[in-house]
């Protein structure tokens, strides 16, 4: 066995996310969660040939869909998903910016209702973005914002 | 055109045709068509943050086209107080009535509101976001003021940062060909993203601190008032209270046809020597708020059609 192997174990099933800017897989993992059905492996900071560094996570026998994976776009928007299936990469699939992302950010107004009720989840709509930055509006409160990972919950 | 149970919560949610329509029916409710139309219906009239205008002018709307009302004027007294959600206060009274006018200290409440009941949400005010029918009322005015929107040249004055019914109007007025002029201080321009919003949308718009440099072209000015409240810090509201008052003086030197509106209640911002001028339209823009509101109470209801 090689050592690449040693790094992140291969897996048989499940979705691989490659090419993560570096250090975001923590905050990746923490809005999709850590599956109760297999192994997760997370690299951080591994040599990459495209951008000098990178991270990785593998999900085994958990194949997320593009909804979630999309969700990835706000941190960092070339990452690659693989969905592996009996050793074969059955799916590439490129992320997408959604048009509306749930719960995930926080808003940065106080005084927005979703800051005051513990019943009122937040709801932002993607109004533009660029390599450098996504601009999101509250859908309760209507202010723009720019997303910066304080506001990821 | 079918309202039929739809909210009335932000002017982002329009199309130009069903702002029109609107001002169509507050028209023919003006002319005492539609009378009686609201009977058998109940308005839950909540408002958690002070008002009288608004609050008296729902209430009065839905009677005089013979329905009823009910409704919190003291968040005082509601069972908020207890730690009840929003939420769950708008579940319960949905069981109560057929249309909902909610008046609330945060952003975005209204929307909250609507997401939890199949009864239409009409939003009163919602913080510092938006006061959609103050905006209707406006838009009406204007219109039987000038027969048309287009072609104006409207002035804001004063709180252009806090005030919702300058959010709220300016973002409507962007549907029409108008050319908008915000004046005020520094401290209390218009919010970026409404800024970005009407360049979006293609309308031009000039930003000044000083009224004399517009005040020949406008065709009306908007005044609004410098709202205590919104400032954490009093020395600040010191600064720049009372820094646009409007009196025989200064109407003296602007375009002597302007019509002078305001969303009321004015503090000193509006002295009341220009009441009795042709100038003055802010005590019929109020009482306009009676056949703008019954329209849409009528058309959300299903009443109106």
């Amino acid at each position: 066995m090689s050592d690449q192997h040693y790094r992140v174990f291969k897996i048989e099933n499940g979705t691989v996310i490659d090419h993560i800017v570096p250090t975001m897989a923590l905050k990746i993992i923490d809005i999709l969660g850590i599956r109760d059905k297999g192994l997760v492996s997370i690299g951080i900071n591994f040599d990459s040939g495209k951008t000098g560094k990178k991270d990785i996570i593998k999900f085994e026998n958990v194949y997320l869909d593009k909804t979630e994976t999309d969700l990835i776009a706000l941190f960092s928007p070339h990452a690659t998903i693989n969905i592996i299936k009996d050793n074969k990469v059955i799916e590439k699939r490129k992320i997408e910016m959604p048009s509306v992302i749930n719960s995930i950010i926080k808003c940065p107004n106080p005084t927005c209702v979703t800051n005051n009720y513990r019943d009122c989840d937040t709801k932002f709509i993607v109004e533009r973005f660029d390599e450098n930055s996504t601009i999101v509006r509250c859908y309760y409160c209507e202010k723009e914002t720019t997303v910066i990972s304080e506001l990821i919950k | 055109m079918n309202f039929k149970g739809k909210d009335i919560i932000s002017l982002r949610d329009f199309k130009k045709e069903e702002i029109e329509y609107i001002l169509q029916k507050a028209s023919e409710v003006k002319e005492g068509r539609h009378s009686n139309s609201l009977k058998g219906k109940v308005l839950a009239s909540l408002f958690f943050e002070p008002s009288t205008r608004t609050r008296l002018s729902f209430e009065a709307a839905m009677t005089l086209l013979g329905g009823n009302f009910f409704g919190i004027a003291d968040p005082q007294s509601s069972s908020t107080q207890k730690g009840e959600t929003l939420k769950d206060t708008i579940k319960t009274i949905s069981g109560y009535c057929d249309v909902i006018a909610i008046r609330h200290p945060f952003e975005g409440a209204a929307r909250a509101s609507a997401d939890v009941t199949e009864i239409p949400i009409i939003n009163a005010g919602d913080g510092s976001n938006q006061h959609p029918t103050q905006t209707l009322l406006d838009l009406y005015t204007i219109k039987e003021q000038f027969g048309s929107l287009d072609g104006l040249n409207i002035g804001l004055l004063g709180d252009l940062k806090y005030g919702r019914t300058v959010h709220s109007l300016s973002m409507a007025l962007s549907f029409y060909n108008v050319k908008l002029f915000m004046i005020s201080p520094e401290l209390l321009k218009m919010p970026i993203h409404y800024a970005q919003y009407l360049e979006n949308k293609g309308i031009k718009y000039t930003e000044t601190q000083n009224i004399f440099d517009v005040g020949q072209d406008l065709d009306i000015l908007y005044v609004t008032r410098i709202q205590r409240e919104r400032f954490g810090d009093l020395q600040e509201y010191e600064k720049v209270a009372g820094s646009y008052k409007i009196n025989l003086e200064v109407l003296d030197k602007l375009n002597k046809k302007i019509k002078i509106m305001h969303p009321l209640p004015r503090v000193d911002e509006i002295d009341d020597s220009v009441d009795k001028t042709d100038n003055a339209i802010y005590f019929e823009q109020a009482h306009n708020g009676i056949p703008v509101r019954q329209a849409i109470l009528g058309l959300v209801t299903g009443a109106i059609q």
